[in-house]
């Protein structure tokens, strides 16, 4: 009898799981496309207004990290992960000036306080930091970590003088960290986690398009050599 | 005590059996979430939803559910309704997903909905369910709502992100953390519970 009861509750609740779980399923297809239309808006919403100034079209020009892996390796091996992490799926978003190379805008990602941080940064080809800009940071303490999305944050990550409105470059970046692990940046207070995961991603980003600028410059050169034996013209400039 | 109506059943939560004041139960978001007014008015209408959805759904469905297994179906319940309403929001109103988005994940641990449909939703019918909901809903809102005001003026110097002070304030940042949650939160049960006392004592 007992017995009997056990597996009637059991089977009971597995169609009762099972039917939650459809119910889920299909709200879940029916949704899909648009969350990921949403999504997908956000970050081009923030790409584009972090992206240094340009005259292609840095979305259709866009490419995977992987594409210069083996010259970035080489070039900086401690700025990058070893290959096969997932970092080098993720995307660059290339602005051209004239042809050749005016920087970029990335995403760049580090885990804050409860979850992930995402920022878009924006840095031009003389190095500068143009422009910044939280994508995401959901997971933080509402009210208090959510502030490192703030410009009052985000304009003393960016500005090496925020009054002057001076970009921090890769130049400047030797204090470029929160007070409490000895830089000039001052963390959101009571939120140093989340400031130093904003921080920390942007200067990582910041070096490792300083490397991406030299391979890509160096590819552009290699290839403009190879055009000139073979007397092949490339129009618009090198891609 | 009179019998049950609708309107009954929605006003007890305001007050008299108010989800944070007297049956304490979500305090965990209440906590959490009551850094702003913003957050707490998101929330608390989050919530709101959810209650009304689960309490209608566990009432329709106490025909079929066995008592002994109730708490696991309650659970699936709340999962399902927490989920499908955060897929719904973050594909189809967007602007109010990316505002409550954080929230919503949440309410799966609120213990108002769990105790709502074993306490009331389990025995009552769906109309009277559905108002429990909603009143229990709009009590946690109201609550939260005080909270959050009273945290987000004194620690933040703002409310409804509207700045009240001039630059000279220096905002109580503990009232923004953690300990000032608490404070606030026992400091308005304790109003509560002496206003209450009062009234007992008059009438």
């Amino acid at each position: 009898m007992m017995k009997n009861e056990t597996v009637k509750f059991a089977v009971l609740l597995f169609l009762f799981a099972g039917l939650a779980g459809l119910a889920l399923g299909a709200t879940y297809q029916l949704t899909r496309e648009r969350i990921a239309a949403n999504d997908d808006g956000v970050r081009r919403t923030a790409l584009e207004a972090v992206l240094p100034v340009h005259d292609n079209n840095p979305f259709a020009e866009k490419f995977a990290w992987e594409k210069y892996r083996e010259a970035l390796l080489a070039a900086a091996p401690a700025e990058f992960p070893p290959a096969g992490d997932a970092f080098w799926q993720s995307e660059v978003f290339p602005a051209m000036q004239g042809g050749t190379w005016n920087g970029a805008a990335l995403q760049v990602e580090r885990i804050g306080y409860g979850g992930p941080v995402q920022t878009a940064i924006g840095v031009d080809g003389a190095g500068n930091l143009v422009n910044i800009r939280v994508v995401a940071c959901a997971q933080e303490t509402p009210g208090l970590g959510t502030k490192a999305a703030e410009r009052a944050f985000l304009d003393g990550v960016q500005y090496q003088d925020p009054a002057a409105r001076v970009c921090r470059s890769l130049a400047n970046t030797a204090n470029f960290s929160v007070n409490k692990d000895g830089g000039d940046i001052a963390a959101v207070t009571g939120a140093t986690i989340s400031s130093r995961a904003v921080i920390n991603a942007v200067a990582q980003g910041m070096r490792r398009l300083a490397a991406l600028q030299q391979v890509w410059l160096a590819a552009a050169a290699s290839a403009v050599a190879t055009d000139a034996k073979t007397g092949a013209t490339r129009p618009g400039g090198y891609r | 005590m009179s019998t049950p109506t609708f309107r009954s059943e929605l006003t007890r939560g305001f007050w008299r059996e108010n989800p944070i004041f007297v049956i304490v139960l979500g305090t965990c978001p209440t906590l959490a979430v009551s850094t702003s007014l913003q957050n707490a008015v998101g929330m608390g209408l989050a919530v709101t939803f959810v209650t009304a959805c689960s309490n209608a759904l566990v009432a329709m469905l106490r025909g079929i559910i066995p008592n002994k297994i109730r708490i696991p179906c309650f659970i699936v319940v709340a999962a399902t309704f927490v989920t499908i309403t955060d897929l719904f929001m973050h594909a189809f109103t967007f602007p109010l997903w990316q505002a409550l988005g954080i929230f919503i994940p949440l309410i799966v641990v609120n213990c108002i909905i769990l105790g709502r449909a074993e306490a009331y939703a389990y025995k009552n019918t769906v109309w009277h369910a559905t108002a429990d909901g909603i009143g229990m809903g709009l009590g946690f809102t109201l609550a939260l709502c005080a909270i959050a005001s009273i945290r987000e003026v004194l620690g933040n110097g703002t409310l409804w992100n509207v700045p009240l002070f001039g630059d000279g304030f220096q905002p109580i940042l503990i009232f923004i953390l953690a300990p000032g949650a608490f404070f606030v939160f026992g400091s308005l049960m304790a109003i509560s519970n002496w206003l209450k006392a009062r009234q007992g004592g008059a009438a």
